[in-house]
């Protein structure tokens, strides 16, 4: 047995080898960070950035930060309300951002989730029109990410992105190991691309140059138009029944709770926008569809919902998007100022100078 | 736990390593120990259910074997046939046996309200139930003593490599292996950690990454094009073998390395020059469980075996093993065609031959022979798309696109990025079907070598070069902790 065991064990060698490289990428790159010390680390501070690259926690992470924080406001989406930030606020200590959902039974979990004793008074909701049809994102992973998950993650796909991402030239060890002494960001995306979820949870994208950014988006107004127009490449779409009681719910759940919810749905690139009001096939009726069920069930529960889809109706234009589908902190500025003006139960929040800050700023997508 | 999850890569050496550990006489205790671990891990109350039944069956195997009585034996068998069927019903089919009375009282307008039950089916039950069945039959017969340790009867009901997915074990089989002592075998082991790994390349590196393109293009809807559809349909059939067979190899090999052997449950099956040939050859537990327990009793009960008899036991034989597979008109169907299959390629035997000889195809073996699996496997595709398809129309809709749409191939070469993106997997098809001729290759030399373990005698650096060619596929591909086996359903 003792002889098996020894050439069982030298047979295994080189893949422990392969594991345990990646594994000094992880450690370095502070890739296994437990979400608790992310949220204490980041509460303590106020310039730590936090992205994995190799993990999808963004749910139980906004969850546990929003909890440790107790905040009045929160903004509550999906990557397209990620770019509000803390300093639009009068007091930015009441404010944080949870960004990062997949769909509206996300909201329902994230607000059942939250303690009764919440300060909670308003949520900025992202309203997408997908989540009520069948192109919706499946729910993102709700627990909270265990030292087992960390290590089990790592070992079933985790060392293997590392890899794949150490081939891209996406890294090499020591540029990360580099940015971890100069840095205290945590996670390897953040490490390496300077982008990630600030303390108060909004999103600070990488820092693109402005005519990169403006090609890549020319392309992707080009495929977007492509896609609206042959119906998605024939997948086309449709409403889905539980997907809009999931929505309901959401809402009937913030009624019980005496939250205030002002919805808003968010900007998209101006042709695509347009392109979809009028596309004449399955995919722009699901929409328009789509848009007159969110209407109804927000006005079902006496809550406002805004349409500044169109980045005309906000005074913004495509120099200002971080890509065809994300506007940028400036855009957001904008929205928030547009919200502001209309909705009561928010204009309190949102300080009184916001509107002024975006003259402030020289640069087409950063605010402050 | 999933054979393909971090949580099995963990519990397995643990295993192992303390069975080996341990002496002769408490490795039985702990094998059990692990299985009820293995099985709690999905759902721990499901153990209640299999302790019911490994309870009324031991018990009846001890009460058949201290009476010689005729009637209190039948009456024995009854007892337990009643308990294993009627749990299976009960979670199986309960649901669908309602809904379909439903339909009929629809059809009468009669207001029939159904009692539809909310209840998962307990993992792996029609498995467990049909080995059990196995133990009191044999017993019954007097080919089998009862199994008085109540501990070695459960792990015989319970083994964990064959526990959620087969293979159908029998009692002569199985109990004397359970009572022998089993000194660590250093070769056994190997061809254990062999099979594992040729079962994990089947699932995750072919099963796993056809499955998202036939998901994909079998969802209703998706598409009309009978090029894709029959894409679809024979990706379908590859992914069924290798995530069963799959399964099958890593439940042997776990077993081998723990020093049991267990029943090959596959043999090439996609080599097979006929339907009849094809089911010795596939699920082998499965349909031998089938052919001695249900096909001889309805062929031999009488005392005269008609055509007429033996046709119709042919064909509820297979309508039951589609019915095996799921409470759905669809696995009837899937069953229904094999077995009109059957009788079709029975009743025109003569008749094909005579035309054989007239085109002189005996001459051409190799010819005939490629003739006969090519049309055997398009059999095979057809059955299966009833076993995939969401209803049996949507199955008989893809048919008849398959046979009547115009045949444009280029539809999947337009399509195709759109596919890969919707399924989200690296290795592409390219990956898939070199895997497949892999795959192919080794099985071939399997049959010709009349063995599974094909480098048995080649050099140590020819047989790891192997090993790792395989590791490594199955570490780069596999995603550890998702898609979970097909058959564990059943």
């Amino acid at each position: 047995m003792r002889s098996f065991l020894l050439r069982l064990l030298m047979f295994i060698l080189p893949v422990a080898v392969l594991y345990g490289i990646a594994l000094l990428f992880f450690i370095v790159g502070r890739e296994l960070t437990p979400i608790r010390d992310v949220v204490l680390q980041q509460q303590a501070t106020s310039t730590i950035l936090y992205r994995l690259a190799y993990d999808d926690n963004t749910f139980p992470y906004k969850l546990a930060a929003t909890i440790a924080r107790n905040p009045e406001v929160i903004a509550l989406g999906t990557s397209r309300a990620m770019q509000f930030r803390s300093e639009f606020f009068a007091n930015p200590s009441t404010f944080y951002n949870a960004g990062g959902m997949h769909n509206a039974a996300d909201y329902v979990a994230f607000i059942t989730s939250l303690p009764a004793n919440s300060k909670l008074k308003l949520i900025i909701v992202d309203a997408e029109l997908v989540f009520l049809t069948s192109e919706s994102t499946p729910a993102s992973p709700h627990e909270d990410v265990t030292a087992y998950d960390l290590v089990r993650n790592f070992f079933t796909h985790g060392w293997r992105d590392v890899y794949l991402g150490y081939f891209k030239g996406k890294f090499t060890f020591s540029s990360l190991a580099g940015r971890a002494r100069e840095s205290s960001a945590i996670g390897v995306a953040a490490l390496t691309t300077d982008a990630g979820f600030r303390n108060d949870g909004s999103y600070r994208p990488d820092a693109t140059p402005f005519d990169v950014r403006q090609a890549a988006l020319q392309n992707q107004i080009t495929l977007a138009l492509q896609a609206i127009s042959s119906n998605r490449n024939g997948a086309g779409s449709s409403i889905v029944p539980s997907h809009v009681d999931d929505l309901k719910r959401f809402l009937a759940l913030c009624r019980t709770r005496g939250i205030e919810v002002v919805g808003y749905i968010p900007p998209i690139e101006q042709e695509e926008h347009d392109a979809t009001l009028v596309a004449e096939n399955s995919f722009g009726e699901t929409n328009r569809a789509a848009y007159g069920l969110l209407t109804a069930s927000f006005t079902a529960y006496g809550y406002h919902l805004y349409d500044v889809s169109s980045l005309e109706t906000i005074g913004s234009s495509d120099r200002e998007l971080i890509d065809d589908g994300h506007g940028s902190e400036k855009t957001y500025l904008r929205i928030l100022s547009y919200l502001a003006k209309r909705d009561p139960h928010l204009s309190p929040f949102v300080r009184a100078d916001a509107a002024s800050l975006l003259l402030k700023t020289t640069s087409d997508i950063k605010v402050l | 736990m999933l054979f393909n999850s971090f949580s099995f890569l963990v519990f397995f050496p643990i295993t192992v390593g303390i069975y080996y550990v341990l002496p002769d006489r408490y490795r039985p205790q702990w094998l059990l120990v692990a299985s009820c671990y293995f099985y709690a891990s999905f759902v721990p109350a499901y153990l209640l259910i299999l302790f019911a039944l490994i309870g009324i069956d031991y018990l009846v195997g001890l009460a058949l074997g201290s009476t010689r009585d005729k009637k209190q034996r039948l009456f024995l068998l009854v007892v337990s046939i009643c308990a294993n069927l009627g749990m299976l019903f009960f979670f199986k089919y309960f649901n669908f046996f309602n809904e379909n009375i439903m339909q009929l009282a629809q059809l009468i307008h009669w207001n029939y309200a159904p009692i539809l039950l909310q209840i998962a089916l307990p993992l792996g039950l029609s498995f467990h139930i049909f080995q059990s069945l196995s133990y009191v039959i044999e017993v019954y017969k007097g080919k089998q003593e009862p199994e008085r340790n109540l501990g070695i009867y459960a792990l015989y009901v319970m083994f964990f490599p064959q526990l959620v997915a087969g293979p159908i074990e029998r009692p002569q089989h199985m109990l004397p292996q359970f009572h022998q002592p089993h000194a660590f075998d250093a070769l056994k082991v190997r061809h254990g950690l062999e099979l594992m790994l040729m079962g994990f390349f089947k699932k995750i590196v072919i099963a796993d990454q056809l499955a998202p393109f036939v998901n994909h293009l079998f969802a209703p809807g998706a598409t009309d094009n009978g090029a894709a559809l029959l894409f679809a349909a024979v990706a379908f059939t590859y992914q069924l073998y290798c995530d069963f067979s799959g399964y099958s190899d890593i439940a042997v090999g776990i077993a081998l390395v723990l020093g049991y052997d267990l029943t090959q449950n596959f043999h090439r099956p996609f080599a097979a020059r006929s339907v009849a040939e094809f089911w010795r050859r596939w699920h082998i537990s499965l349909s031998t469980w089938l052919r001695d327990y249900l096909y001889y009793p309805l062929t031999f009960a009488g005392k005269r075996i008609t055509k007429g008899r033996l046709y119709s036991s042919l064909f509820i034989t297979f309508v039951l093993i589609g019915l095996w597979h799921g409470a759905n008109w669809t696995f009837a169907a899937m069953g229904g065609l094999f077995g009109l299959f059957l009788v079709l390629s029975s009743l025109t035997e003569k008749s094909r031959e005579t035309m054989h000889s007239y085109l002189g195809l005996a001459r051409v073996t190799a010819l005939h022979h490629a003739w006969q699996v090519l049309y055997t496997f398009a059999l095979v595709v057809a059955a299966f798309v009833f076993f995939r398809a969401e209803s049996v129309g949507q199955a008989i809709h893809i048919l008849w696109r398959i046979l009547h749409a115009p045949f444009d191939a280029s539809y999947l070469a337009h399509h195709w990025v759109q596919i890969v993106q919707v399924a989200g997997i690296g290795i592409g098809l390219k990956g898939v079907v070199l895997a497949l001729v892999v795959l192919e290759i080794v099985q071939y030399f399997q049959e010709k070598l009349g063995r599974p373990f094909i480098l048995d005698g080649a050099s140590r650096l020819v047989r790891w070069a192997w090993y790792y060619l395989l590791l490594f596929s199955v570490l780069f591909f596999g995603y550890f902790g998702g898609a979970t086996f097909i058959y564990f359903k059943f």
